[in-house]
């Protein structure tokens, strides 16, 4: 198990805080990081199509997590 | 036109049109998105925007890039991030090209775009002193 960082902005860093620490096994991949931040308190109230970005790009579900990466999760995005 | 897309400064449309003035440029088309003082049904008295900063210039660089390929246009865009009041521009996209027809079309392109794409949320502040994160998502327009 290691230590992933996870950033968090708007409602997500209200509920879960900012960064959070993730223990987990890497490499992970994105459904598995998901399923592990829905595990965490509170994060029950995340959707189920949560969207990742690695590296500043959204990610796709088949992309996989080393621990090098910037990892963030996004919510809805509201701009405008 | 260059970044930085994201400011913590009022907007200036003055500045957008001079930044894209060129004589071969005869339609220059802008749209300003102002603050409004309801949503949902609601009173709002303000909006809070904030944004990963660093995730949103790459993707605003991205959509003005292009955006300016595709329609042969010049683009401006800034989105505001802070405290607003009812009232205030919180983004400002402008389209300069030869034709109008190609200025229409690629303000409104980039508009959506930042829309689906860029990194930023608004918390709205409402007249009764409640707050709350604004989810297109959930239905509305945002």
């Amino acid at each position: 198990m290691a230590f992933l960082h996870v950033r968090t902005f708007a409602r997500y860093a209200e509920l879960l805080g900012d960064p959070i620490e993730l223990d987990v096994q890497l490499p992970i991949s994105v459904p598995s990081l998901s399923a592990a931040l829905r595990r965490l308190p509170r994060g029950d109230l995340l959707p189920a199509q949560l969207l990742i970005a690695i590296d500043q790009h959204l990610a796709q579900p088949d992309q996989v997590i080393v621990g090098t990466e910037e990892v963030a999760i996004l919510p809805p995005l509201a701009g405008g | 036109m260059v970044g930085p897309y994201t400011t913590t400064s009022p907007i200036s449309h003055e500045a957008l049109l001079v930044a894209l003035a060129s004589p071969g440029h005869g339609a220059v088309v802008s749209f300003v998105g102002v603050v409004r003082d309801h949503h949902d049904g609601r009173a709002v008295v303000g909006l809070s925007y904030s944004a990963y900063r660093d995730m949103a210039e790459r993707e605003c660089g991205n959509i003005v890039q292009e955006t300016e390929a595709r329609f042969g246009v010049r683009i401006a865009l800034q989105h505001r991030i802070g405290d607003l009041a009812v009232g205030d521009a919180a983004v400002l996209v402008v389209a300069a090209a030869p034709h109008r027809d190609a200025a229409f079309d690629a303000c409104r392109a980039v508009i959506d775009a930042v829309k689906r794409r860029v990194p930023i949320w608004k918390h709205e502040h409402h007249a009764d002193g409640s707050s709350t994160w604004v989810d297109p998502t959930a239905g509305g327009s945002g």
